[in-house]
C-alpha cells in the first residue's frame, strides 16, 4: 500500500506526462437528498485505486453505491466529497478515452448495428471511411460480421450486448467502466460473452472497473475483487485473484483454486451484509 | 435414413399446414369484403327504395342515385375541381406551416426550459381556446381569400405538432441519453443524434392527426366566409336545399382526407422501417 501523498505525486506526474494512470478513488463520500429534506449516505469514505491494466471487480449487495462509484469515474456524477481521478486527471465530465458499459445495451433503435458501433467515433469526429472500417472490424471481433445492417429489434439480447461491447471498444478506450454488463443475459450467453470479452481484454489490457453482484463473474474475470458493505458503502475486504490467464469463465468453474477464492469472497460478502444488517 | 425421412415428413406437414393457413386467411379476407359490401347495400338500398316509394323526402335527404349523378357530372365536367384545388392548397399550406412551426417550437421549448416555463400559460390558453372562434378575426386580418383559412389551420396544426414533439422528447428512454453521454456526445450531438430521431415517431402521430385537423380547419373557414373551396360549396348547397350536392361534396372531402392520411402513413412507414422490422 502506498501512502496517499506518494500516490498523488505519482498521479500528478503521470497526468503531466499525458499518460494514463488508472483510476483513483480518494476519500469519496456521497449522499442523496431524500423527500423529507434529509439525506441518505450511500458512500462513506471510500478509497482505492486501479493501476493501469488491472481488471478490478467491485461486488456488494444492491444499494452499496457501487454504481455510484462507476458513475463518478464516468463523469456522470460528481462526488459530494473526495475526488475521483482517471488517468491522473480529475473527472468532471465524460472522458474521451473512457468506455462505459451498462446492463442494458442502450442501442439506438433507429440505427443499424454498424451505425450503432460507429456512434462513439462520430462523436469524436472520426472521418466516415475510417469509422466504417473500424466498426466493421469491431463487429467482426465480437462475432457479428454480416449483421452490420441489422437493426437492434432484429437481434437477440446476446447479439445486442455484443454490439454494445463493439461500440464501447470501438472508441479504443484506455479505461473501461462496466456496470453488470452481462446481467441481462441468460446463463449460456452470459458465459459465452464473458469468455469473449476476456479474450479481447487479455490482448488490449485496458484498465477495468467492473461492478457486479455475481461473485462467480467477479472471481472468474478479475485480477482483484473489492467487497463493499451495504449502505453506506465502505470497503470491507479485498482479494487478489491469482488465477492464471488466459482464463475461460466456463472452463474455470470447477477449478479448485477458483472455487477456493470464490468461497473466500462469498464469506466476505456475507460478513459485510451481516455487519450492515 | 430414418431421421431424414422423419424430418422430411415434418417439413412436408408444416408446408401443408402453411398452405391451409394461407387459404383460411384468404377466405376470411374475401368474407370481410363481402360483408362490407352487404353493410353498404343495407344502408343504400333502403334509402334509394324509400325515396322512390315516396317514404323519404329527397329535398332533405337526396338519394344515392342523385348523389352519384352529381359526382359523375361535377367530377367529369370539372365544375368542382377549382374548389377542390383551393381547399387542398389551403389545407396543405396550413399543415406545412403549422407542422414546421410546431415541431420547431416543441424542440426549442424542450431545449430551453426557461422558454417553456415563460410561454406555458400563454400557449395553454391558446390551446384550450376553441380555435374556430378565431375564424372571424382571421377573416378581418387576412381577408376572405385563402389566407384566413390557412391561418385557422395553422392555429390547430401548430399545437398538435408542438405537443406531440414535446411528448416524444420527454418520453425518450433516459438510458439512451446516458449511454450516449458516456460515449462522449456533446449537447449538440445528443440533440441531433438522440433526441431528434427519438422524437420522430411522436411527430408522425402528430402529423397523422394534423392533416385531418388541417382539412377540418379550412373547411370550417370556408363555410364561415369564402368565395371558393369545398366548404363554401357545402354551405351553398345546404342553403339552397341541394342534398345531392351537399352529400356529394362531403364524399369528395372524405376522399381528400383519406388520401392525406395514406400519404402520411406511407412516409412514416418508409422512415420508420427500423421499427417495423420485427413484424417482417
Amino acid at each position: 500500500m502506498t501512502r496517499p501523498g506518494e500516490e498523488e505525486v505519482v498521479a500528478n506526474l503521470a497526468g503531466q506526462a499525458g499518460g494514463a494512470d488508472g483510476i483513483s478513488i480518494e476519500k469519496v463520500g456521497h449522499a442523496f437528498p431524500t423527500k423529507d429534506g434529509g439525506s441518505i449516505l450511500v458512500l462513506g469514505d471510500v478509497s482505492f485505486s486501479v493501476p493501469n491494466g488491472q481488471f478490478l471487480a467491485v461486488v456488494g449487495a444492491s444499494g452499496c453505491g457501487k454504481t455510484t462509484i462507476l458513475n463518478m469515474a464516468a463523469g456522470l456524477v460528481r462526488p459530494v466529497s473526495g475526488r475521483v481521478r482517471v488517468g491522473g486527471k480529475d473527472v468532471v465530465k465524460p472522458l474521451r478515452d473512457t468506455g462505459y458499459m451498462f446492463a442494458r445495451d442502450g442501442l439506438l433503435p433507429w440505427r443499424s448495428a454498424l451505425k450503432n458501433v460507429e456512434v462513439g467515433l462520430e462523436h469524436r469526429g472520426v472521418p466516415k471511411a475510417e469509422r466504417r472500417e473500424r466498426a466493421l472490424k469491431m463487429l467482426d471481433i465480437v462475432g457479428l460480421s454480416g449483421f452490420g445492417d441489422s437493426y437492434p429489434a432484429q437481434l437477440s439480447q446476446g447479439m445486442r450486448q455484443r454490439v454494445a461491447i463493439a461500440r464501447t471498444l470501438a472508441i479504443n478506450p484506455a479505461t473501461l467502466l462496466m456496470d453488470e454488463p452481462f446481467a441481462a443475459l441468460d446463463a449460456q450467453t452470459k458465459l459465452a460473452l464473458q469468455a469473449e470479452f476476456l479474450k479481447i481484454w487479455e490482448k488490449d489490457r485496458q484498465t477495468v472497473m467492473f461492478v457486479t453482484h455475481d461473485l462467480a463473474e467477479a472471481v472468474s474475470m478479475a485480477d482483484r475483487v473489492i467487497v463493499l458493505t451495504s449502505r453506506p458503502g465502505r470497503i470491507h475486504a479485498e482479494f487478489e485473484i491469482d488465477l492464471p490467464r488466459p482464463r475461460d469463465p466456463a472452463e474455470i468453474r470447477f477449478d479448485e483454486g477458483y472455487l477456493r477464492q470464490l468461497d473466500q469472497v462469498w464469506h466476505a460478502l456475507k460478513e459485510a451484509e451481516e455487519r450492515a444488517g | 435414413m430414418t431421421p431424414t425421412s422423419y424430418a422430411e415428413n415434418v417439413q412436408f406437414k408444416l408446408a401443408r399446414q402453411v398452405d391451409v393457413d394461407k387459404a383460411k386467411r384468404r377466405k376470411r379476407t374475401i368474407n370481410v369484403v363481402i360483408m362490407r359490401i352487404l353493410v353498404l347495400a343495407a344502408l343504400l338500398v333502403p334509402w334509394q327504395l324509400g325515396v322512390e316509394a315516396g317514404l323519404i323526402d329527397p329535398l332533405f335527404f337526396s338519394s344515392p342515385s342523385a348523389i352519384l349523378t352529381f359526382l359523375v357530372t361535377e367530377l367529369g365536367s370539372g365544375g368542382v375541381w377549382p374548389h377542390v384545388l383551393v381547399t387542398v392548397r389551403e389545407a396543405l399550406m396550413g399543415f406545412l406551416i403549422g407542422a414546421v412551426a410546431g415541431v420547431a417550437a416543441g424542440i426549442l421549448r424542450m431545449q430551453f426550459p426557461l422558454l417553456a416555463d415563460v410561454t406555458n400559460p400563454f400557449l395553454t390558453i391558446l390551446n384550450v381556446l376553441p380555435r374556430v372562434a378565431l375564424a372571424p378575426m382571421f377573416v378581418l386580418w387576412f381577408g376572405i381569400g385563402e389566407g384566413s383559412k390557412i391561418a385557422l389551420s395553422v392555429s390547430l396544426v401548430f399545437f398538435i405538432l408542438m405537443l406531440n414533439t414535446e411528448a416524444g422528447i420527454k418520453s425518450l428512454d433516459r438510458e439512451l441519453i446516458i449511454t450516449q453521454r458516456a460515449l462522449g456526445a456533446t449537447r449538440t450531438q445528443l440533440f441531433w443524434k438522440v433526441m431528434l430521431p427519438g422524437a420522430v415517431p411522436a411527430m408522425f402521430s402528430g402529423m397523422r392527426l394534423g392533416v385531418v385537423y388541417s382539412l377540418l380547419a379550412v373547411v370550417v373557414g370556408e363555410m364561415i366566409a369564402s368565395q371558393m373551396g369545398l366548404g363554401q360549396r357545402i354551405a351553398f348547397y345546404a342553403a339552397s336545399f341541394q342534398g345531392d350536392g351537399l352529400l356529394g361534396t362531403i364524399l369528395i372531402l372524405a376522399a381528400i382526407g383519406l388520401i392525406f392520411n395514406v400519404v402520411v402513413v406511407n412516409v412514416e412507414a418508409k422512415l420508420m422501417h427500423w421499427r417495423l422490422h420485427d413484424e417482417d
